[in-house]
C-alpha cells in the first residue's frame, strides 16, 4: 500500500514541478545550440610533483630547484573535456583522490591546468572571480570571528557594494537559507548544518553565475545532509544559476544533479556522463532513482 | 643629593611598625566587612590575594620587630612603605618612574612597529620562514643585556642604548608570536576572501589580522614582560642621565641602601602588574567569538 501511495505522490509532484523543469530544459537546449557554454573545459590535464622530504610527502606544482631526488610525478587529471551550460546542476563523482576536487579548483581559478584550456563564458580563467563562488568543505571556512550577518556580508563588502544594497541582499539571503533570528549569532553557537547553510548563503549573496561546491556536506550526519540537500535544490530552483558539485557520495549525486560526471581512479579521466532524467524533488524510494543509483555504483566499482 | 635622603630615612620613619600593622589589618577588616555586606561587589580572588599578601607582610614586620631579621639586609615593610612615601614627597621618585615608563614604552612601541610588519611580511608573503628560522632562534636566546657593550659603542651612553636593549628584549616575542599567529590562517579562509573578489590586502584585513590578533597580544604581553626584565640592566647604560627605577636600584645598591632597593622593586612590580593587566584586558575585549 505504502509503495503505491508513494508513487502516486511522486507522480503528482512531478506534474507540479513539470513546468519549471521544462523551462530549464529548454534554456539548456538553447544555450547548447548557440555553443555558449558557461564553462568549457578542453583537454585539461594536471600534474603535480611529489617529493619525499623528512619522511613526509610534499606535493608541489613546480619542480624544486635544489632537490637532488627525482620527484614522483602525480597525474591528477588527464585529458578532461567537459562543457557545462547555464542552469545545469552537475555533480562530479568519483573515488577519493581522483582529481575531481582539483578540477573544481581549476574552474574556481585557484589552480591552473598543466595542459589544455578552461573557459568561463568564452574567456580564459585567469584567477578567482566572485562570479564563480566556491563553497568549501571545512567548517572553519565560515569565519568564526564574524557573526552570521558579517559572514554573509563578506562578499558584498569586498566588492564595495553600497551599504543599503548590502543590507538588503544579506537580509534576503538569510531568509533564503532560513536562518532568520540568527543574524547576530557567532559560528561557535551554530550546529554543523547551520554552518554549511551560512557557507552556502555567503556564496549566493554575491549572485554568482556558477556555484562551486567541494563536498560541502561530507562531514555531516545523514539527517542533516538530507535536509541540506533539499535546501540546495530549493535554492537552485529559486535563483536561476549553475551549480557544480563535487561528491564521493553516489546517492547524493543521483539525488541532486541532472548530469553526473563519473571519474575513473587516478589519473582522473571522465568515465561516463550520466544524465539523470528525474525531476525535483526526487524520492529516494522511487524505483527509477534506485536504478540510477545502482548504475552509478556499478560505474564507480569497475 | 643621595647622602641627604639616605640619612633622613634612617633618622625618622614616617610610620612605626605598630601603626603599619594596624593599617594593614584595618584594610583587610574593612574589605571583609564589605564582602559580607555586598558579596557580589568585592571579588573573592582579590580578597584572598590581599589576605595572603598581608599575612606575609605581617610575619615579615614582626620578625623584623623582634630583631630576627637584620634590618640592614632586609628592612621591614613599614620602613619600605615610609621610604616610598618620603621619596615621593621630596619629588625624587616621580622623575624616576616617568623616565622608566618613557623608555619602556618608547622601546615597546618601536618593537611593535618593527616586529608586526616584519612578522606578517615574512610569514605571509614569502612563506619561506624556514630559511631564517634558525637565525632568529639563535638571536632570540642571547640575553638582551649581552648586547650592552655593543649598544654603548653604537649609541653611546644614554637613552638610545637603553632603548635599544629594551627593544631587543621586546622584539622577539612579538615577532615570533606574530609569525605563529599568521600561520594559523587556513588556506580555505584565504581562498574564501579571494573567491569573493578580495585582493591580497583584503586577505590581510579580513583574515590574517583577526586570526593572529590574540597571538599578537600574547606576544605583546610576553614582550613587555621581558622589557621590564631588561630595563634594569639597560638603565646601567644610562648612568649619565641619572634617572630611572633601574638606575635608582643599582645606585642604592652601591650605597647599601636596601630600603630604596626594595622600594624600587616594589614599584617595578606594581607597574609590571599594571601593564600586564591592561594587555590582558585588551585580549579579553574581542573574545566574543572564540
Amino acid at each position: 500500500m505504502a509503495i503505491v501511495r508513494n508513487s502516486i505522490e511522486q507522480n503528482t509532484e512531478i506534474l507540479k514541478m513539470g513546468k519549471l523543469n521544462e523551462r530549464t530544459l529548454t534554456s539548456i537546449a538553447k544555450n547548447a545550440q548557440n555553443g555558449n557554454h558557461v564553462i568549457a573545459i578542453e583537454n585539461v590535464s594536471k600534474c603535480f610533483f611529489v617529493y619525499i622530504s623528512h619522511g613526509e610527502e610534499v606535493i608541489t606544482e613546480k619542480r624544486r630547484w635544489f632537490s637532488r631526488r627525482k620527484p614522483c610525478e602525480l597525474v591528477a587529471l588527464k585529458d578532461v573535456s567537459l562543457n557545462i551550460d547555464h542552469g545545469e546542476f552537475v555533480a562530479l563523482l568519483g573515488p577519493s583522490g581522483c582529481g575531481k576536487s582539483t578540477l573544481l579548483r581549476i574552474i574556481a581559478g585557484f589552480e591552473f591546468p598543466s595542459n589544455g584550456t578552461t573557459k568561463f563564458k568564452g574567456e580564459e580563467i585567469k584567477g578567482p572571480d566572485p562570479k564563480r563562488a566556491m563553497i568549501f568543505q571545512s567548517e572553519r571556512a565560515v569565519f568564526p570571528w564574524l557573526t552570521v550577518e558579517g559572514n554573509i556580508g563578506l562578499g558584498p563588502r569586498l566588492q564595495d557594494m553600497s551599504s543599503e544594497e548590502r543590507k538588503e541582499r544579506v537580509a534576503k539571503t538569510i531568509e533564503l537559507i532560513q536562518l532568520k533570528g540568527f543574524e547576530k549569532a557567532y559560528p561557535k553557537t551554530l550546529s554543523g548544518g547551520m554552518l554549511q547553510r551560512v557557507a552556502v548563503g555567503r556564496a549566493i549573496v554575491n549572485h554568482p553565475e556558477v556555484l562551486l561546491m567541494d563536498e560541502p556536506f561530507g562531514a555531516l550526519d545523514a539527517q542533516t545532509r538530507h535536509s541540506l540537500q533539499d535546501h540546495v535544490v530549493r535554492i537552485w530552483q529559486s535563483i536561476d544559476q549553475t551549480i557544480v558539485f563535487v561528491t564521493h557520495d553516489i546517492e547524493e549525486a543521483a539525488y541532486l544533479a541532472n548530469r553526473v560526471v563519473v571519474f575513473t581512479q587516478r589519473p582522473g579521466q571522465i568515465k561516463e556522463v550520466v544524465k539523470i532524467g528525474l525531476s525535483h524533488p526526487r524520492m529516494r524510494t522511487n524505483p527509477e532513482f534506485i536504478e540510477y543509483r545502482n548504475y552509478l555504483a556499478d560505474l564507480i566499482k569497475h | 643629593m643621595h647622602g641627604s635622603y639616605f640619612s633622613e630615612i634612617e633618622k625618622g620613619d614616617i610610620i612605626s611598625a605598630s601603626l603599619f600593622l594596624i593599617i594593614i589589618f584595618s584594610i583587610i577588616l574593612s574589605l571583609v566587612i564589605l564582602k559580607w555586606l555586598f558579596p557580589k561587589r568585592v571579588s573573592t580572588s582579590l580578597l584572598k590575594g590581599l589576605i595572603v599578601a598581608s599575612g606575609i607582610l605581617t610575619i615579615w614586620e614582626i620578625l623584623s620587630f623582634l630583631n630576627l631579621l637584620n634590618s640592614v639586609f632586609l628592612p621591614p615593610p613599614s620602613r619600605i612603605f615610609s621610604n616610598i612615601v618620603y621619596l615621593w614627597s621630596i619629588g625624587f621618585l616621580q622623575p624616576q618612574i616617568f623616565s622608566t615608563l618613557y623608555r619602556l614604552f618608547y622601546a615597546f612601541i618601536l618593537a611593535l612597529f618593527s616586529a608586526l610588519p616584519l612578522g606578517i611580511l615574512i610569514s605571509y608573503f614569502s612563506r619561506r620562514f624556514s630559511y631564517i628560522e634558525s637565525l632568529v632562534n639563535a638571536a632570540r636566546v642571547v640575553p638582551a643585556p649581552a648586547w650592552l657593550p655593543l649598544s654603548v659603542l653604537w649609541f653611546g651612553i644614554g637613552h638610545a642604548s637603553a632603548i635599544f636593549i629594551i627593544w631587543l628584549g621586546c622584539f622577539f616575542p612579538i615577532f615570533l608570536n606574530t609569525v605563529a599567529g599568521v600561520s594559523k590562517a587556513e588556506p580555505t579562509q584565504v581562498e574564501t576572501v579571494l573567491t569573493f573578489g578580495g585582493n591580497r590586502l583584503d586577505v590581510l584585513v579580513e583574515v590574517i589580522l583577526p586570526v593572529s590578533y590574540q597571538h599578537i597580544l600574547t606576544g605583546a604581553r610576553i614582550g613587555i614582560g621581558i622589557g621590564w626584565i631588561t630595563l634594569v640592566t639597560a638603565e646601567l647604560a644610562s648612568v649619565d642621565i641619572g634617572a630611572g627605577l633601574g638606575w635608582m636600584i643599582s645606585d642604592s645598591r652601591i650605597l647599601l641602601d636596601m630600603t630604596t632597593v626594595i622600594s624600587g622593586i616594589v614599584i617595578l612590580g606594581m607597574f609590571g602588574m599594571l601593564t600586564d593587566t591592561l594587555l590582558k584586558k585588551l585580549e579579553g575585549l574581542v573574545q566574543g567569538w572564540s
